[in-house]
C-alpha cells in the first residue's frame, strides 16, 4: 500500500478518490453513525442506542421482507430475460443480433420517467390495454389489477432493468470460444448439456452483476412504487424515504437503510453460492 | 467384400450455392492415418467438419462402420475432433477437461479416474492434471485436447490442422507424438494440414485438394513420385514441367528427347523434381539425356541450385550436392525414366 500510494502516477486517481470520498462514503459513515443516534423535536440527539435497529426489527419486518421477495422476483426475471435476450444477440451476429443489441442500447437513451409514464399510458383505466380490451369486448369494464399493483411494480422495473442485465451477460458471452461449444458437443453434450456446462459457468460474474445490479434498483426505489405501485406497496423504498423526508426521522431512516442494505448483500450473497454450486465443474 | 470403416458417397457443400466441397467419394479403413492436404480455401476443413458433424452436407452420405451418420449430430456420432485453437474449457482444471466425455456418458467414477490417469501418462501430462488449461503452454494444451478426445475411444478421430499453432520444435515433436500414440492406441486417425511435408511424415493416406475436388488419394511416395496433375506435383514439392506432345504413344520433348508413354494423341507436360534431374558426368546410358547450358547458380548450403536452358529458350532447375559447374558451361542434362511423369497440358 505504501508503494502504491507513494507513486507519483497514483496521483491521478486523486480527483476521483476525493469525490468518492466526499459523496459516497462520508455520508454513509454519518447515516452509519446517525442510525446510532435519537431524534428529539426534529433534532439528531447524538445518545448511542439501538432502539432504531430495534424499531426496524419489530415494525419493518415485513416490509422488508416484502422488498426483498419483490426485488429477488423482479432481479430474477430481468436476469433471466436477459439472458435471453443476450444470448440470442450472440447466437446471431447478422441481422437479428445486430437490431437486438441496437434496440439494447437505444432504450437507454429514455429517461426512467418517461418510461414510467409510458407505462401508466399503456396500463392505466384509460389506458392503451383497457381501451383495446373494451372496445374488443373482452371486458365489460376497465381492468384496473394492471396498474397500481405489485404485477404493475415487476413489469415496469422488469422494463426498466432490462438493457442492465443484457449487457454484462452479452460481455460474458462474448468472451466464449466459439470451438469449446462445438468441443462439448463433439464430447457428447447435448444443446442443454453444452449450455449448462460450457457457456452458464463462464457466465457467473456476469450473471451475478446483472441479478446483483437490478435487485440493488429494485430494492431501493421508491419512484415506481409510489407512480405504478398503488398505496398498497410495502416497499421499503417508500418507507424510507418518508422517514428522510415528511417525518424527518434520520437516525430510524438511516437504521432502515442499513438493515435493507445488509439483508440485500445476505441475499446477494446467497445467489451468488447457490450459482457457484449448481454451476461448478465436476 | 469387406466394407470400409469410412465411406463419403458424393459429398457436397454448398454455402449460399457457391460450392466449397464439390461431390467426393472417398472410402478409408480402420487404423489409417489419412491425412488430407491442400491450399487454404481448398474444402479441407470443411470436409472434416462434415464428417464431424459440424457443417451439414448439402448433399450426399457419410458411412461409418456401415451405418449412416449423415443426419446424427455430434454427439450423436462415433468421431471426436482436436479442434484448431484446441477448445479446451478453460473453467474446468485438466482432469475434468480430459473426463467431460465420459462423465457426462455416465461411466464408471473409479474406473473414470483410473482411465483419466492413464491418459494423463500417456500424454505425459500426469503432473498438470489439477492445472488450468490457461496456465499450460501450447504444447501442453494440445496434448490435453488429444487426450479429451482419446477418452471417447473414438472410431476416427479428427485433427483440424493441429500442428499450426505451434514453432518448428515443438511441431516436430508433437508429430514424432502422435505417430507414436497412433502405433500403440491404433485406431483410425484424419488430420487437416496445409503443409506437404507434415502430411508425408505422418499419413499412410494422403488425400490432395484442391478447389473443393480431390485431385489425388494415394500415399505420400505415390502422390510426390507420381503425381496425377500439375496441382498436385507443385503442391507436394518443387517440380519442373516441360510442354510436350504426345503421338503414337511417344512424348516428344522438343530440344530434349522422346520416350514412350501410352496415351491419347495430344498436348502434354512432362514433370520432374529438380533435386532428380542429374547433370555431367552423372548422366549415364540408362539415363535419357541431353546437352543444355547453365545459366544461374544459387549456392544454397547442403545444395546447390542450377538453372539451365535448354536450346530453345526453356529453363528449368536442378538441384544437386556437388557444384563444380559454373555459369555458362554447357552440359549434359538428364534423368532416369522413372522420375518423370505425364500430365495433361
Amino acid at each position: 500500500m505504501m508503494g502504491l500510494a507513494l507513486d507519483r502516477r497514483n496521483l491521478l486517481l486523486l480527483p476521483a478518490l476525493l469525490v468518492l470520498l466526499l459523496l459516497f462514503l462520508g455520508p454513509m459513515a454519518y447515516f452509519f453513525v446517525a442510525s446510532f443516534f435519537k431524534v428529539s423535536l426534529f433534532n439528531l440527539v447524538p445518545t448511542w442506542n439501538l432502539g432504531n435497529y430495534q424499531k426496524v426489527a419489530g415494525e419493518y419486518g415485513l416490509p422488508i421482507a416484502y422488498t426483498m421477495g419483490i426485488s429477488a422476483l423482479i432481479a430474477l426475471i430481468a436476469t433471466v430475460l436477459g439472458y435471453i435476450v443476450a444470448h440470442v444477440i450472440w447466437r446471431n451476429p447478422g441481422r437479428w443480433g445486430a437490431f437486438l443489441l441496437g434496440a439494447t442500447l437505444l432504450t437507454l437513451f429514455g429517461g426512467y420517467l418517461v418510461k414510467i409514464f409510458a407505462w401508466k399510458t399503456i396500463l392505466g383505466r384509460e389506458g392503451i390495454i383497457n381501451n383495446t380490451l373494451l372496445a374488443l369486448g373482452l371486458a365489460d369494464q376497465p381492468v384496473e389489477i394492471l396498474l397500481y399493483s405489485p404485477f404493475a411494480v415487476v413489469l415496469v422495473l422488469v422494463s426498466y432493468l432490462l438493457p442492465f442485465t443484457i449487457l454484462p451477460l452479452y460481455g460474458a458471452l462474448r468472451a466464449i470460444e466459439p470451438t469449446t461449444l462445438d468441443a462439448a458437443r463433439d464430447l457428447g453434450a447435448s444443446p442443454a448439456r453444452m449450455l449448462w456446462d460450457a457457456i452458464l459457468p463462464r457466465c457467473i460474474p456476469a450473471m451475478l452483476t446483472a441479478f446483483s445490479l437490478s435487485f440493488l434498483v429494485s430494492a431501493g426505489d421508491y419512484v415506481t412504487p409510489r407512480l405504478v405501485g398503488g398505496t398498497r406497496s410495502l416497499m421499503m423504498g417508500n418507507f424510507i424515504e418518508s422517514q428522510f423526508g415528511l417525518r424527518m426521522n434520520i437516525p430510524l431512516g438511516a437504521a432502515m437503510t442499513y438493515s435493507t442494505m445488509v439483508t440485500s448483500l445476505a441475499i446477494i450473497i446467497v445467489v451468488w453460492l447457490v450459482l457457484r454450486a449448481a454451476l461448478r465443474p465436476k | 467384400m469387406k466394407t470400409p470403416l469410412v465411406r463419403l458417397e458424393a459429398l457436397a457443400k454448398s454455402y449460399a450455392s457457391v460450392p466449397a466441397v464439390h461431390p467426393l467419394d472417398l472410402e478409408f479403413d480402420t487404423g489409417d492415418f489419412l491425412a488430407i492436404l491442400g491450399p487454404s480455401g481448398c474444402g479441407k476443413t470443411t470436409l472434416l467438419k462434415m464428417l464431424g458433424g459440424f457443417v451439414p452436407p448439402t448433399s450426399g452420405r457419410i458411412l461409418i462402420g456401415g451405418e449412416d451418420v449423415t443426419q446424427l449430430p455430434p454427439e450423436r456420432r462415433p468421431t471426436n475432433m482436436v479442434f484448431q485453437g484446441y477448445g479446451l474449457f478453460p473453467h474446468m482444471t485438466v482432469r475434468q477437461n480430459i473426463a467431460y466425455g465420459p462423465r457426462i456418458a455416465r461411466e464408471d467414477k473409479n474406473l473414470l479416474a483410473r482411465r483419466v490417469d492413464d491418459m494423463l501418462a500417456l500424454v505425459r501430462l500426469t503432473e498438470f492434471g489439477d492445472q488450468y488449461p490457461g496456465a499450460l503452454s501450447g504444447g501442453q494444451q494440445q496434448r490435453v485436447a488429444l487426450a479429451r478426445a482419446l477418452m471417447m475411444r473414438p472410431k476416427v478421430l479428427l485433427l483440424d490442422e493441429p500442428f499450426a499453432a505451434l514453432d518448428l520444435k515443438l511441431r516436430q515433436a508433437m508429430q514424432e507424438e502422435l505417430r507414436t500414440i497412433h502405433k500403440n492406441i491404433g485406431g483410425t486417425f484424419v488430420f487437416v494440414t496445409h503443409d506437404q511435408a507434415e502430411a508425408m511424415a505422418l499419413a499412410s493416406k494422403v488425400v490432395v485438394m484442391s478447389k473443393g475436388r480431390v485431385e489425388q488419394v494415394g500415399s505420400g511416395e505415390e502422390i510426390y513420385r507420381r503425381p496425377k496433375t500439375r496441382f498436385v506435383s507443385q503442391f507436394v514439392g518443387e517440380a519442373n514441367f516441360f510442354a510436350a506432345e504426345r503421338k503414337d504413344n511417344r512424348v516428344s520433348i522438343p530440344g530434349a528427347f522422346t520416350f514412350e508413354d501410352h496415351g491419347p494423341d495430344c498436348p502434354v507436360q512432362v514433370g520432374v523434381r529438380p533435386e532428380r534431374v542429374l547433370l555431367g558426368a552423372r548422366t549415364k546410358q540408362s539415363v535419357q539425356s541431353f546437352n543444355a547450358r547453365i545459366i544461374d547458380r544459387l549456392f544454397l548450403g547442403a545444395q546447390v541450385q542450377y538453372r539451365v536452358a535448354l536450346p530453345d529458350g526453356v529453363t528449368f532447375l536442378a538441384t544437386t550436392a556437388e557444384g563444380t559447374l559454373q555459369i555458362g558451361e554447357t552440359t549434359s542434362v538428364g534423368w532416369s525414366a522413372e522420375d518423370q511423369w505425364v500430365v495433361q497440358a
